[in-house]
């Protein structure tokens, strides 16, 4: 139980934007895709949600994402977009409702418990239109931790698929929400998720992906999958990354760059 | 740490107000059909007449025939209408996800309008003996028939590959209303003056004229089109958050764009074609109801269709009794009523529409 992808390839018209795209996620993990602006990691996310329609093969918990009913998928999977912009005035607490796949009993609550858990309690009948970037980003967090409320249907695993999930937060927030990955990764579920910053992906993920032009450069543990010598390549730009005293913590300062 | 407790308010779920809307505007509607049956032009109100017919006693003559044979057909068509045009109202906001979007952004009302000329100035000419064999319900028939071409050519123009594009959709729609007020224009300058009469009141929509016979045959596919159309509501909220978020949350986002085209149609279509042109009830109804109860559509489509009743009904009194013995067309009450209160509401709440 899983996501395995295999020779998946994505091209819009004539231009290849993924081209044989191979990796295997488990469940219980987080998996991290890094990579420089346009390198195809938006792409690749959305070829794993079924959003646009790619060649080659994607299973998720066994099922082939390309043939696989909208709403099979939904049990399994929920998709934490960029940002998403909404066309009429709901209130927080009926956005995170939305994410709600079952009405029944057990759901009570469900929906107040998750925005309290991004940390957007009391915010309930604030209009959503009046929340800052970084305010949407959690309760659309928590519409996303709704659908997915509990880390595994009976005998598979959930999965939640992040794009950018920090990149409009504060860095307390970005730690609070990469918690919250880390967590749902713990106690069984899949977690992948699209990320600019190298260091959180280091603190977190148990394993990176490195995108470079449509293709995977490089896939595995943090530590000696983010050398020097490949981030320097992927980027265009002399990364050093650092060893801090503590076992096992990595970083890159930005000071000790250098355009290339 | 001391926790500060201010003064505020209790925060209402909007929930509980919407369910709450269902029973007050269903009472409303009770009495609006109630008037519509009692009031008219025909001298003695009927309020008294109504109560018997309820209670199961007889009728006079005279009162049997204006109850029976008059006002329930055309109440039961206003019923209908109006419901029909205040859910598509809120499918369509739904679907384009635009507060401003109506049943006429579909071609609809422009393709009718064009059905309803070709009866009107055509009708002697048409070949197979159609206005024969349609009689009284020629123009009724092309008015529907009008609407559905008008959308169908705009749902494949919008449509590649399997998704249907609902920007397309709108600018499509706007090329094919200057074709066809182009054609209806070419059929205008053939017209006499009778037909052009005849048309003007057509586009201003009015229930006068109604029969049973035309609630047999419009009332069951608006009644359909409307329950059908009400089960549309998880999706379209979805689809508050975007196509693809939608689709993320387990929803066939093609299925519904076409089930809300075909819904609309046939409810509009339908509509169009037994009461004319009917304007501002699709547009003003689903807008004071998300103002009142949020745009949650589980609630809000069907409120939709009970305040689009209510309110079209409304209209139609006024209209009987303006300038009775004689009927104003009904679109000019809906508009006078309507336009002043969308202003409003845009000076008003702003913010709302602009999004």
């Amino acid at each position: 139980m899983g996501l395995d992808v295999e020779n998946l390839s994505v091209s819009f018209g004539r231009k290849p934007i993924l081209r044989d795209v191979g990796f295997a996620a488990k469940a219980g993990q987080v998996t991290a895709i890094v990579g420089p602006n346009g390198s195809g990691k938006s792409t690749l996310l959305k070829a794993l949600t079924g959003e646009i329609s790619s060649t080659g093969t994607a299973r998720l918990n066994g099922l082939d994402i390309n043939n696989t009913l909208p709403t099979t998928l939904a049990d399994m999977r929920a998709v934490l977009p960029q940002s998403t912009p909404m066309s009429f005035p709901f209130q927080v607490i009926e956005v995170v409702r939305l994410g709600l796949r079952y009405r029944g009993p057990e759901a009570q609550g469900v929906a107040r418990d998750m925005l309290a858990r991004v940390g957007l309690a009391g915010y309930e009948h604030r209009l959503y239109q009046e929340l800052s970037g970084g305010e949407q980003q959690r309760a659309q967090l928590a519409r996303v931790l709704c659908q997915t409320w509990s880390p595994h249907i009976p005998d598979a695993p959930r999965w939640l698929f992040l794009d950018e999930p920090v990149a409009s937060l504060d860095i307390a927030h970005q730690l609070h929400v990469m918690q919250i990955a880390r967590a749902f990764a713990d106690q069984g579920g899949g977690v992948l998720v699209v990320m600019h910053d190298l260091n959180l992906s280091a603190m977190f993920a148990d394993q990176v992906l490195v995108m470079k032009d449509g293709a995977l450069i490089a896939n595995g543990p943090v530590h000696t999958t983010l050398t020097n010598a490949l981030l320097s390549d992927v980027y265009g730009c002399d990364v050093i990354s650092c060893a801090t005293p503590h076992a096992g913590s990595w970083y890159v300062l930005p000071h000790l760059s250098r355009i290339a | 740490m001391v926790a500060i407790f201010a003064p505020t308010t209790v925060p209402i779920d909007r929930r509980h107000v919407s369910r709450w809307a269902h029973l007050v505007l269903g009472l409303i509607l009770a009495l609006t059909c109630l008037a519509s049956l009692a009031i008219g032009p025909s001298g003695a109100s009927l309020w008294e007449a109504v109560f018997r017919m309820f209670q199961g006693q007889s009728l006079e003559r005279i009162e049997a025939i204006v109850l029976w044979d008059i006002r329930a057909p055309r109440t039961a068509l206003g019923l209908c209408v109006g419901a029909a045009l205040g859910l598509s109202g809120a499918i369509m906001q739904g679907l384009f996800r635009n507060p401003l979007a109506d049943p006429g952004i579909l071609g609809v009302s422009a393709g009718a309008s064009l059905g309803a000329l070709t009866a009107i100035v055509m009708g002697a000419v048409l070949p197979f003996g159609l206005a024969q064999l349609f009689g009284a319900a020629l123009l009724p028939v092309f008015a529907f028939f009008g609407a559905w071409v008008s959308m169908l050519i705009l749902y494949r123009v919008a449509t590649r590959a399997g998704r249907t594009s609902v920007a397309t959709m709108l600018l499509a729609g706007i090329v094919l209303a200057a074709l066809t007020g182009a054609v209806s224009g070419l059929l205008v300058f053939r017209a006499d003056d009778l037909q052009l009469r005849e048309l003007s009141f057509w586009q201003l929509g009015s229930l006068s004229g109604s029969s049973w016979e035309k609630v047999l045959i419009a009332g069951p596919m608006m009644i359909c089109a409307c329950l059908f159309g009400l089960t549309l509501a998880r999706g379209l909220n979805a689809l508050a958050l975007g196509e693809a978020a939608a689709h993320h949350m387990g929803i066939r986002v093609q299925r519904l764009k076409s089930m809300s085209i075909l819904t609309v149609s046939a409810a509009t279509g339908a509509a169009v074609a037994v009461s004319g042109g009917i304007g501002f009830i699709g547009i003003v109804v689903p807008h004071m109801l998300r103002l009142a109860t949020g745009p949650d559509h589980q609630g809000l489509l069907l409120n939709s269709a009970l305040l689009g009743a209510s309110l079209l009904l409304a209209a139609d009194i006024i209209a009987r009794l303006l300038v009775a013995p004689a009927e104003l067309p009904i679109g000019i009450i809906t508009a006078i009523m309507g336009a002043p209160v969308f202003l409003w509401i845009l000076l008003r709440s702003r913010s709302i529409v602009d999004l």
